[in-house]
């Protein structure tokens, strides 16, 4: 038995051929909608007033998806793939986003001119010399760029050992979402601490019969660490001894943070685990959810009447703090651009399209659906998650994460131990013993020495 | 093996007694009920499993073709106005088009230089009788099996110091060197079946080796370099972890683009991501169905010693 | 074919597996003994890495599920896929157009088909599968739990791959020769006897053909992995190869523990598939 003859079908070539008829047909009438492909990518309202190269140009621009990011991307992309020069944006995913630039700038081969870059990486980049410090261009040639209309507070957020390694494009604190026609119907305030927050959760559920109206994203592939920091800051703990490469999260505060995890998770749907921000939003643009924390620049989709009904019912706050007296339970996250330095590209001309990615004709095209860093489009927006962020950003700890080149390791292998807190597996003392030790060892894999 | 069974026409022409006929006549007639309740019982059963099996591609249809407030609802919305604009968005708010001809400019290159390497070789492993042939067939399989991150990343590494990291050459490179064990396999199968008479009926009429391959052997390989081709075509379609690792951005393909996509965070990129997957069903399916007879072969055949 | 032929004709292809397959293996080899940070040489540290594999409860962990799938994965696929051969081969309409359609879920990009599968299993996306339970009063988190994750992740296999083995042996079924088959079914053989002793027996090669790829692929499992369960750590679905991703290039880029892991592996596969190694081998000298 060596081979097998295919059995044959001559009388019912037919009907595989009515099959492949229709099958032909459906795929021909989707393609229809291929007319004009590629042909609405956004941007087209950014001015690309830079010199342009002389011979052609390719620049590539890494930067995830988002509706915050695309903006920028978009506008320079599109705005100045003009003349002898191309830009490209290739779709790259957040999970997807630090394994590319990794590879692009650590290699002589690089794939990417123009990175995004934020605060868990940046330090990283900088560090290993990935990216270029802007100060001389920003000095010869800084006075276009208008950076004054910036945050200092934003710029700073991009700095590594004094030295300006990107320009930020926009910002988000973690704000809290909620249903305002829900509040008032049932006189709720906006919650101040997390008690208050499940209370509310526990009224909404026995007024409205609504089954899960507290939904966070608490994803076990990441987002439970950002919940995990804003916790620890809210209660005033820190991930590292000042100026040292030494985690401290071991402490009481740390284990009160896991502690406040646990008792949230079990306030929610058990599903919350498998949620990121876009499964969140879902559920508040659907009714299924009344209350949430979230990044500033995610909720915009609440606002959009072609995605959901509800778009006049949301109301913004600054979030609660785990206890009372303690500060707003919050993440500070700032977005922008750095220069690869491996890029072939003339550096000058980076600088240029440094400057349109994060330039005011970007800020303006985004500031529908983020708060830019720009303060004069941001204030233009009269966003209405705005006050809340800003509020938050100007408080006593916005609680960005720690500026330091081993934080993204660290916070890499945090995720998994999070989880078992979260669902019970392992207690909060266990869960901080294992996220100390687990700190210590990626910062020893990394290279560093306490 | 004695046989008794006799077949109708001998029982005619042997001059049987009406009344025995009339009775073989029900039995047969029973059991050909029975044939037909018991076939019409399997079609039920089987339809089941078809629907079953196609049911993740028939939600994600609905999906894509929902209005965004209908797609998300739980429990799911069942009555709603079909729209399109996932599929618009797309073509037009995405690189779907231009990622979606490189996968095939990918595919195509594959096949060919892997068609063009592996036939001379597959048929030199079939005819060989020495001892070298055995061993690489086992290392072919051996080969084939390995993981292809042992492979993979130090093609990375190399790549990158090449410069040719992030190209379709270096893609469609470790594509055809990934693959090419397996398209041994599955065209040894294929030579073995070709009488090697013919080769020496060639070489007698004056043909070299070479001369018998081209131009007796490899026309009557066409079904077994279409198998092939069809394999190899799917797999470069098909493979993620390849082109995850050895592609970042003018070489991507259309997994690692829907991947990029799923993790993009951003709600509406859902139903676009439905949609995209909706496109490339279809095709595939249409393949499938089209090249059937190409890949039971190759699956069956081929790789198949038995 | 004289040895100089036979040189001639396979040169190309085993020149390209030599550098392309043989060399990037060595190195491999030769990585899982040093020391790899992301762009720079790396520098021998002996058997540091597989010191440090060997202690690391997420490989031990990677390494069972890995092989318990592998197991119960290609059982599955095998009882499943040679039931409907089965049922196809006795059918006498529609056989061509039902392969044909349960063909899709196997030609589909395994990415693009997790994803549609995982879709029906998540509450986000209207969760049916959930909602046809909840009707038997079931409530299953298929996203959050190890134990359903788990499942979750077999049954995507069993869709995925079932149609190649119902295709192989819906083959072989079609060219079965009559003879014995009417000789037991004369012999008074039941349908159960019959199966037992002559048709499962006359289709060995192909069952053993069937495992050999299932073992081989299940052993791989990656793609589905990452895109139905991205929190695979957490699931407790870690495959090997979803392990050596997450250390090579997911959360830190040390290529010399990701070879290690990979030569554990190659060795683990290659333990696995002797008697199919035997087997190839004598039958390669035989033919």
């Amino acid at each position: 038995m060596s081979r097998f003859t295919a059995p044959q079908s001559t009388p019912r070539t037919r009907r595989n051929l009515r099959t492949v008829l229709a099958l032909g047909t459906a795929t021909a009438a989707l393609a229809l909608t291929a007319c004009g492909a590629g042909s609405d990518m956004g941007g087209v309202g950014v001015a690309c007033d830079i010199p342009m190269p002389e011979s052609n140009t390719t620049v590539n621009v890494l930067s995830y998806n988002s509706p915050s990011t695309d903006p920028f991307t978009n506008a320079v992309a599109s705005g100045c793939t003009t003349g002898t020069l191309t830009v490209n944006a290739p779709a790259t995913d957040f999970a997807g986003q630090n394994q590319r630039a990794t590879q692009s700038m650590s290699g002589t081969s690089p794939s990417y001119d123009l990175i995004e870059v934020y605060g868990t990486v940046y330090p990283l980049y900088a560090e290993h010399g990935w990216i270029d410090s802007l100060d001389d261009q920003i000095a010869a040639n800084g006075d276009a760029l208008g950076l004054d209309d910036v945050d200092p507070v934003l710029m700073e957020q991009l700095q590594y050992e004094g030295e300006q390694f990107g320009i930020p494009t926009f910002w988000g604190t973690i704000i809290f979402v909620y249903r305002q026609d829900i509040f008032d119907d049932l006189g709720l305030d906006v919650p101040t601490t997390y008690a208050e927050m499940i209370a509310a959760a526990e009224a909404i559920t026995a007024e409205t019969g609504m089954v899960d109206p507290l939904a966070l994203p608490f994803n076990s592939a990441g987002d439970i660490s950002t919940a995990y920091n804003q916790a620890l800051g809210s209660l005033g703990g820190n991930w590292f001894a000042d100026g040292e490469a030494t985690p401290t999260i071991d402490t009481p505060e740390s284990i009160a943070a896991l502690d406040t995890l646990r008792s949230t998770y079990l306030a929610m749907n058990e599903q919350s685990t498998s949620w990121s921000s876009p499964e969140v939003i879902t559920q508040l643009q659907t009714g299924q959810a009344a209350m949430s924390m979230l990044f500033a620049g995610r909720v915009s989709a609440l606002l959009d009447a072609d995605q959901t009904d509800l778009f006049a019912d949301f109301g913004f706050a600054v979030p609660p703090s785990v206890i009372a007296g303690g500060t707003p339970s919050t993440s500070l996250s700032v977005d922008g651009f750095s220069i690869a330095s491996n890029t072939e590209v003339d550096k000058d001309l980076m600088f240029e399209l440094l400057g349109v990615a994060t330039g005011a004709d970007a800020a303006a095209e985004a500031a529908g659906a983020t708060i830019p860093a720009r303060n004069t489009q941001a204030q233009a927006a009269d966003l209405p998650f705005e006050p809340a962020a800003r509020a938050v950003l100007e408080s006593e700890r916005p609680n960005g994460l720690p500026h330091l080149p081993y934080m993204s390791d660290v916070y890499a292998g945090m995720a998994p131990i999070l989880t078992q807190v979260v669902n019970g597996t392992i207690s909060s003392t266990e869960g901080a013993a294992q996220l100390q030790a687990a700190a210590v060892t990626a910062i020893a894999a990394a290279g560093y020495t306490p | 093996m004695t046989t008794t069974l006799e077949s109708p026409t001998t029982n005619m022409s042997a001059g049987q007694s009406a009344p025995r006929t009339a009775e073989r006549e029900r039995t047969r007639r029973a059991k050909k009920n029975r044939d037909r309740n018991l076939s019409v019982t399997l079609g039920l059963v089987l339809t089941f499993v078809v629907v079953m099996s196609l049911s993740p591609f028939v939600w994600a249809f609905l999906t894509a073709v929902k209005p965004f407030q209908a797609a998300f609802t739980n429990p799911p919305t069942w009555v709603f106005e079909p729209q399109f604009d996932a599929f618009v968005e797309l073509w037009r708010g995405t690189q779907f088009a231009s990622v979606l001809g490189n996968t095939f400019l990918v595919a195509v290159l594959t096949v060919i230089v892997a068609l063009c390497v592996g036939a001379p070789a597959a048929y030199a492993f079939a005819r060989y009788a020495g001892v070298i042939g055995p061993i690489l067939l086992i290392l072919a399989v051996v080969l084939r099996t390995i993981p292809r991150f042992a492979i993979v990343l130090p093609f990375y590494e190399a790549s990158q110091m090449l410069g040719i990291y992030d190209t379709n050459f270096a893609l469609v490179a470790a594509l055809v060197a990934v693959n090419m064990p397996f398209t041994l396999l599955l065209l040894i199968g294929f030579f073995r079946d070709i009488p090697k008479e013919l080769d020496e009926a060639a070489m007698i009429d004056g043909c070299s080796h070479f001369g018998a391959f081209r131009r007796v052997i490899i026309p009557l390989m066409g079904p077994g370099l279409v198998t092939a081709g069809v394999f190899t075509l799917l797999v470069a379609f098909q493979e993620y972890l390849v082109a995850l690792t050895l592609t970042q951005n003018s070489a991507v393909t259309i997994p690692v683009f829907i991947a990029a996509q799923k993790g993009a965070d951003d709600v509406s990129t859902y139903q676009t991501l439905a949609a995209a997957s909706i496109l490339l069903v279809i095709p595939v399916v249409f393949i499938a169905i089209f090249a059937r007879k190409y890949l039971v072969a190759g699956l069956g055949g081929g790789a198949v010693k038995g | 074919m004289k040895l100089k032929h036979f040189v001639a004709f396979s040169a190309p292809a085993l020149l390209l597996m030599l550098g392309l397959l043989m060399i990037p293996l060595i190195t491999t080899l030769v990585w899982s003994f040093q020391n790899v940070p992301v762009g720079q040489p790396g520098v021998f540290n002996g058997l540091a890495n597989y010191a440090e594999i060997f202690s690391s409860p997420r490989f031990g962990a990677a390494t069972q599920f890995t092989i318990g799938f592998t197991i119960v994965v290609t059982l599955a696929k095998i009882i499943c896929g040679y039931g409907i051969a089965l049922m196809l081969n006795r059918i006498k309409r529609g056989r061509m157009i039902i392969l044909g359609l349960l063909m899709a879920s196997y030609v589909v990009p395994t990415v693009i088909g997790a994803l549609n599968f995982s879709w029906l299993f998540n509450d986000i996306f209207g969760g049916v599968v959930n909602q046809g339970l909840a009707l038997i009063g079931l409530n299953i988190n298929w996203l959050t739990e190890v134990g359903p994750a788990r499942v979750l992740i077999g049954l995507h296999a069993l869709w995925h791959e079932t149609p190649f083995v119902i295709m192989v042996l819906l083959a072989g079924l079609a060219t079965l020769p009559e003879e014995p088959l009417e000789a037991a079914q004369l012999d008074g053989a039941n349908w159960w006897q019959r199966q037992r002793y002559v048709v499962v027996p006359l289709l060995g090669p192909l069952f053993s053909f069937v495992l050999l790829i299932s073992i081989m692929d299940s052993l791989k499992v990656f793609d589905s992995i990452r895109i139905i369960t991205p929190a695979a750590t957490s699931l407790g679905t870690e495959s090997l190869m979803a392990f050596v991703y997450q250390v090579a290039l997911g959360e830190s880029y040390r290529l010399g523990i990701a070879s290690a892991v990979n030569v554990l592996t190659i060795i683990l596969t290659v333990v696995l598939l002797i008697p199919f190694l035997r087997m190839t081998w004598k039958e390669a000298r035989s033919a």
